[in-house]
C-alpha cells in the first residue's frame, strides 16, 4: 500500500483560517463521518448485541449463559471434534498445497496447467455441492472409490466420509487450492538467486531446499496453516452434511442444532457463537503478527523475476502424475459425479445398466419447482445487489483511507476489514439477535440477507478497491483538480475509472462468493426468501439428489462462466496498462 | 504578476519533535510573462512552494496573489481552492489520464467544474488548438498510454494551456526523459513560452535547465530561498558558497582577507595571495573562501612565469576526459584545484604546471559555515 508522501499535518495550525477555507473539508468530514457510522453499524451492531445476549440473562449481567451452554451434554467431545477437524484439516490443505505450489513455481514438472484449473476450484464448487459429492464417492458401503478399493483388495485404504476422518480429508482438499494460492505467491516472490548462492556455497538440492527455501517462506507458510485453521473452525457444510448424522458435533453445527430444535436454545448459539468468534479473532490477530514479522523476510524486489526452475530430472514424471490425480480428485471427480448423479432418476453406482435410465428429466424438475426457480432469482438479485453495494461503499472508503488526509481514517480499513474473522454462522445469529425483535420489520425479508453478505464481503471489498486504488498516482488526482474539477468530478471521472479493473474483479468475486453463501443464510431465510445454497441444503435434507445434482451443475457452470468472465475483463480492461 | 509573501508550510516530522519547515518564510515576485525557476536540491521545498502557489498544499502561513486575486492569506482568511484558481500546471509524471485518449485528455479541464457548460464546437476548437501548439494535433484519437515520453509531456503542456491559464507550474517536466530528448524538449519548452507570452513557475534540481531557460532564478536550500537573480549573476555572482557550488561546480580556497586594494582586494591563502574584485559578505580582517569556476582558471605550462598574486605552481593529477573538455585535479601545496579546458591540451600526470586565476572571476565569501542561508 502507499503512504502518502506529502503526510498531512494533524490539525491546521489556525481553526479560524480552517473554517472558512474551502467548503471540501467540511464536506469531507461528512462524508468520513457518515461512513465512520454506517461501518461500525454493520460491524460493531453484531458484536454487540451477540455479548449482550451471551452476558446476560432476565435478571441482568451474569454468567449463567456460559455455564448452562457449556454443561450441555457431550460437550467435551465436541470441543475435542472441533480442534481435531480444524488441524486436521488444515495439516491435509497446508502439506498438499504447499508442496504443489512449490513444484508447480519451482519445478520443470509437466502439467502445471492442472495445477492452475484446480485453484479456483474452491470458487466455483461450493462446499455443500463438493461435500455431497464426496458423500457418493466414499461413503462407507456405496461411495464409488471405496466400491473400487475393495474389488481391487486395498480395503485398507478405505476411508468413510461419514467420520472424523473422513471429515476431514474432504474438508482438506477443499481447502487446498487456497493454500496453493497463498504458497505459490510466496514462493514466487523469493528472489532465485538466495538459493543459487546457497548452491554456490556447496549446499546440495535438499539442503537448500530445507534451510533456504523453506525458512525463506516460513512466515507465509505459518500464516497459511493459521488461515487453514480458522477456515476449519468456521466451516459449516462439512460438519453439517457429514458430522451431525455421524454424531461428530463441532462448534458450528451445536450452534445450528441449538436454533433448530426445540426448545430453542438461545444460550448455547451466542456462548458458543461468541467462543468461536474468539478463537477465530485470536487465529487471525496471529497471522497479522506472523505477517508483519514476514517483512523483514520480503525479497520482492520490484523488478520481476522469472524463477529459475529447478530440474527435477527422473523425478519429472512421477511428480507430473502426483499433479494429475490431484486434478482428477479435487476437480474432475467431484464434478463428474454430480453430473452423473444428475441424469439418474435415483442414484445407481456407475455402471452398464445405469447407463440404461439416463435421462435429463432432472433438469426439467427444475423449471417445473417454482421454489427452485425464485430461490435461483432471490440469489441472484442478492449477490448482484450486494456486491454493488460493497464495491461502491468500499472505493470510497478506500479513497478516504489512502488518499484523504482525515485524522482516523485507519479506524475505517480496521472496521471493514474485521468481518473476515466473522464466522458466516455467527454473523447469522447476531443478525436474528438484532432483528428479531427490533422495530425494522427486516426479517424474514431478502433485506437481512442483504445486510448479511455485505457485512460479510466487506473485507473482499476494502481489499480489492485498496490495491487498485493504490495503483492509482495522487499526482493523476492533482492535475484533475488543477484542471478545475470539483472533488466529485475527479472522483466520478479520473478516480473510479481508473479503478475500474480492481472494482470490476472484486464484483464479480463478491458475486460468486454470495451465491455460494450458505451459513449466514441458513440462519436467515424464510419461507419466500431461500436462496440458491439453502435449497440445495433443502434438497439434500429430502433426499432428492437427482434434483440437487442438476441444480448444482448448473450452478457450477454458471459460476465457472463468470469466473472466467472476471478473467477475461480484468485481461481486457488490463490491456491498456496501467 | 504572482506575488509570494513569508510563506511557509510545516510538516510534522516523526523522527524529531514538533514540526519542520519544508518552506520558511519565502517571498518573491514574477513578473508578466516571465520564466521564473525554482532551483535547488531535493528536500529544499521547491516543490511544496509550488504546491502552495497550485493549491495542493495549504501553507501555514504567507500570502498568495496573482495579478490582483489573492488566492490565500492566513491574515485575511483567504483561501481558493486548487481547481477555482485558473492556473496551469504540469506535473512530474505528467499525469497523463490513461482511460481517455488524447482528445479528452485536453478537454477534460472544459468539461468540468465552472467551465462544465463550454459549448461543444469551443471545445473541440480551443482543444485542437492546444494541441497544434505542441503539435500532437495529428494524434487527438490516440490513446494515451500509446505515446512516447516526449509526446506525453508536450500532452500534459497542451492540457495545462487549454484553459488559457493566468500562471504555467511546471514540476520537474523533464526530469522523466532521456537525456537527448530532455536538451530538444528544452529548447521546444522555451519557445513555446516565449511564443505564448505565459508567465511560468518551473521546479527543477538541473541547474542547466535552470540557466539555459529562465529569466530569474531562485536558488533554494532548507526551505529558504538562497538567492534571487537572473541566470548571469546567479553563476558569476554567487552570493554564498552553497549557491556557488550548487549552480555549476566551483573551487573554493580558504584564506583571509587581508587589505582592500585599489584594484581590489588580497586574500591571503595557504598557497600564496590571491587579489578579487568581489567581496561579498565579508570584511577585511575576517576568513573567507575564494570561489573560482573550473573554467576559468588558466594552465600554463611554461615555466617563466612563477610568484607573483593568483599564480600558483603544482602538479597534474588526475585527468578526465569528458568529450568535448578535459578536467584536470591539479595538486597545489596546500590544496586541490579542478581545471576544465579545451580537449585538445593534453598533460600527463604528474606534469608541473603553473595556474592564472584571473581576479574578475574570483569572488571572495564567507565561510559555509558562517554563511547566511537566505538573503
Amino acid at each position: 500500500m502507499t503512504q502518502l508522501l506529502d503526510a498531512p499535518p494533524a490539525g491546521s495550525p489556525s481553526p479560524s483560517v480552517q473554517a472558512k477555507r474551502t467548503r471540501r473539508p467540511t464536506l469531507l468530514y461528512l462524508l468520513g463521518a457518515v461512513t465512520v457510522a454506517l461501518l461500525a453499524y454493520l460491524v460493531l451492531s453484531p458484536l454487540v448485541y451477540l455479548t449482550w445476549r451471551g452476558l446476560t440473562t432476565g435478571e441482568g449481567l451474569s454468567l449463567a449463559n456460559i455455564a448452562s451452554a457449556y454443561s450441555v451434554s457431550g460437550t467435551p467431545e465436541m470441543l475435542f471434534n472441533s480442534f481435531v477437524f480444524a488441524i486436521g484439516s488444515a495439516a491435509v490443505s497446508t502439506i498438499s498445497g504447499t508442496a504443489l505450489a512449490f513444484f508447480c513455481v519451482r519445478s520443470n514438472a509437466p502439467f502445471k496447467p492442472l495445477l492452475y484449473a484446480a485453484s479456483i476450484v474452491p470458487l466455483i464448487v461450493p462446499g455443500i455441492l463438493f461435500t455431497i459429492a464426496w458423500v457418493f464417492l466414499l461413503s462407507k458401503d456405496v461411495g464409488v472409490i471405496n466400491v473400487a478399493l475393495r474389488g481391487i483388495g486395498l480395503d485398507w485404504l478405505q476411508v468413510d466420509a461419514f467420520s472424523l476422518p473422513g471429515m476431514i480429508l474432504i474438508d482438506g482438499m477443499h481447502l487446498s487450492p487456497l493454500v496453493f494460492l497463498l504458497m505459490f505467491a510466496a514462493f514466487r516472490a523469493t528472489d532465485p538467486a538466495l538459493e543459487e548462492s546457497a548452491l554456490m556455497s556447496g549446499a546440495t538440492v535438499p539442503q537448500t531446499i530445507r534451510r533456504i527455501t523453506l525458512p525463506l517462506v516460513r512466515p507465509a507458510l505459518l500464516g497459511a496453516i493459521l488461515i487453514m485453521v480458522v477456515r476449519g473452525l468456521e466451516s459449516f457444510e462439512t460438519p453439517a452434511v457429514l458430522g451431525i448424522p455421524s454424531g461428530n458435533w463441532v462448534f458450528t453445527s451445536r450452534i445450528y442444532e441449538a436454533l433448530h430444535t426445540y426448545p430453542i436454545r438461545y444460550d448455547v448459539a451466542s456462548i458458543y457463537s461468541l467462543s468461536l468468534l474468539l478463537l477465530t479473532v485470536l487465529g487471525l490477530l496471529l497471522v497479522q503478527r506472523a505477517n508483519s514479522r514476514g517483512e523483514r523476510f520480503q525479497t520482492i524486489s520490484g523488478k520481476g523475476f522469472r524463477p529459475r526452475p529447478l530440474d527435477l530430472g527422473a523425478w519429472r514424471w512421477p511428480v507430473s502424475v502426483v499433479f494429475a490425480v490431484y486434478f482428477v480428485v479435487v476437480v474432475v471427480l467431484p464434478v463428474a459425479i454430480l453430473l452423473w448423479m444428475s441424469l439418474l432418476p435415483f442414484y445407481q453406482a456407475p455402471s452398464a445398466s445405469a447407463l440404461k435410465s439416463v435421462s435429463f428429466a432432472n433438469y426439467g424438475r427444475i423449471l417445473e419447482t417454482s421454489s427452485i426457480l425464485t430461490s435461483v432469482s432471490n440469489s441472484a438479485i442478492l449477490a448482484v445487489v450486494s456486491a454493488t453495494a460493497v464495491m461502491l461503499f468500499m472505493s470510497v472508503v478506500a479513497w478516504l483511507v489512502l488518499k484523504s488526509r482525515l485524522p482516523g481514517r485507519r479506524i475505517l480499513e480496521t472496521l471493514a476489514s474485521f468481518p473476515l474473522a466473522m464466522p458466516g454462522l455467527v454473523l447469522g445469529v447476531a443478525l436474528i439477535f438484532i432483528y428479531l425483535r427490533s422495530p425494522l420489520p427486516i426479517y424474514g425479508t431478502l433485506v437481512i440477507l442483504f445486510i448479511a453478505y455485505v457485512t460479510r464481503y466487506l473485507p473482499y471489498g476494502i481489499r480489492y478497491a485498496s490495491s487498485s486504488l493504490s495503483q492509482v498516482s495522487t499526482e493523476l488526482e492533482d492535475s484533475a483538480r488543477m484542471s478545475g474539477a470539483t472533488w466529485w468530478d475527479t472522483f466520478r471521472r479520473v478516480v473510479l475509472p481508473l479503478m475500474g479493473p480492481g472494482i470490476v474483479a472484486g464484483w464479480v468475486y463478491i458475486v460468486v462468493v454470495s451465491v455460494r453463501e450458505l451459513s449466514s443464510s441458513i440462519l436467515l431465510y424464510s419461507q419466500g426468501t431461500r436462496v440458491l445454497s439453502v435449497t440445495i441444503w433443502e434438497l439434500w435434507e429430502n433426499g432428492e439428489t437427482g434434483v440437487l445434482a442438476a441444480v448444482g451443475v448448473v450452478m457450477v457452470v454458471v459460476l465457472m462462466l463468470l469466473v472466467g468472465a472476471a478473467y477475461r475483463l480484468g485481461a481486457k480492461i488490463g490491456v491498456r496498462e496501467f | 504578476m504572482l506575488r509570494v509573501e513569508n510563506l511557509v508550510k510545516a510538516y510534522k516530522d516523526d523522527s524529531k519533535q514538533g514540526r519542520v519547515r519544508a518552506v520558511d518564510d519565502v517571498s518573491f515576485t514574477v513578473e508578466d510573462g516571465e520564466f521564473f525557476t525554482l532551483l535547488g536540491p531535493s528536500g529544499c521545498g521547491k516543490t511544496t512552494t509550488l504546491r502552495c502557489v497550485a493549491g495542493l498544499e495549504w501553507p501555514d502561513g504567507g500570502e498568495i496573489a496573482v495579478d490582483d486575486r489573492v488566492l490565500f492569506s492566513s491574515g485575511r482568511n483567504i483561501a481558493v481552492a486548487a481547481n477555482d484558481r485558473n492556473l496551469g500546471m504540469v506535473f512530474q509524471s505528467y499525469a497523463i489520464w490513461p482511460h481517455m485518449n488524447v482528445f479528452d485528455n485536453v478537454a477534460f479541464p472544459l468539461r468540468v467544474g465552472s467551465r462544465r457548460r463550454t459549448p461543444k464546437p469551443v471545445v473541440s476548437e480551443r482543444v485542437e488548438r492546444a494541441l497544434a501548439v505542441v503539435e500532437l494535433d495529428h494524434l487527438a484519437g490516440r490513446y494515451a498510454t500509446k505515446l512516447s515520453g516526449g509526446q506525453q509531456q508536450r500532452l500534459a503542456l497542451a492540457r495545462a494551456l487549454v484553459i488559457e491559464p493566468t500562471l504555467l507550474l511546471l514540476d520537474e517536466p523533464l526530469s522523466n526523459l532521456d537525456a537527448k530528448l530532455r536538451e530538444s524538449l528544452r529548447f521546444e519548452l522555451k519557445r513555446l513560452q516565449r511564443d505564448q507570452g505565459i508567465t511560468t513557475v518551473y521546479v527543477t534540481h538541473d541547474q542547466v535547465e535552470a540557466l539555459s531557460m529562465s529569466n530569474t532564478i531562485a536558488v533554494m536550500r532548507d526551505g529558504q530561498i538562497s538567492q534571487i537573480g537572473s541566470p548571469f549573476s546567479v553563476y558569476l555572482q554567487p552570493q554564498n558558497t552553497f549557491v556557488a557550488d550548487f549552480v555549476g561546480s566551483t573551487n573554493l580556497l580558504t584564506g583571509v582577507v587581508e587589505a582592500q586594494e585599489d584594484e581590489g582586494w588580497r586574500i591571503r591563502t595557504q598557497d600564496g595571495p590571491v587579489l578579487v574584485d568581489k567581496v561579498v559578505g565579508t570584511a577585511v580582517g575576517e576568513p573567507c573562501v575564494v570561489s573560482i569556476r573550473p573554467e576559468h582558471i588558466e594552465i600554463r605550462t611554461d615555466s617563466s612565469s612563477t610568484g607573483g598574486p593568483n599564480l600558483f605552481t603544482g602538479e597534474i593529477g588526475t585527468r578526465l576526459f569528458a568529450g568535448e573538455s578535459m578536467q584536470y585535479q591539479v595538486q597545489l601545496p596546500h590544496a586541490q584545484l579542478t581545471c576544465r579546458t579545451a580537449a585538445a591540451q593534453r598533460l600527463s600526470t604528474g606534469k608541473p604546471v603553473s595556474l592564472y586565476l584571473p581576479r574578475e572571476y574570483c569572488t571572495a565569501l564567507p565561510l559555509p559555515a558562517a554563511a547566511p542561508t537566505a538573503t
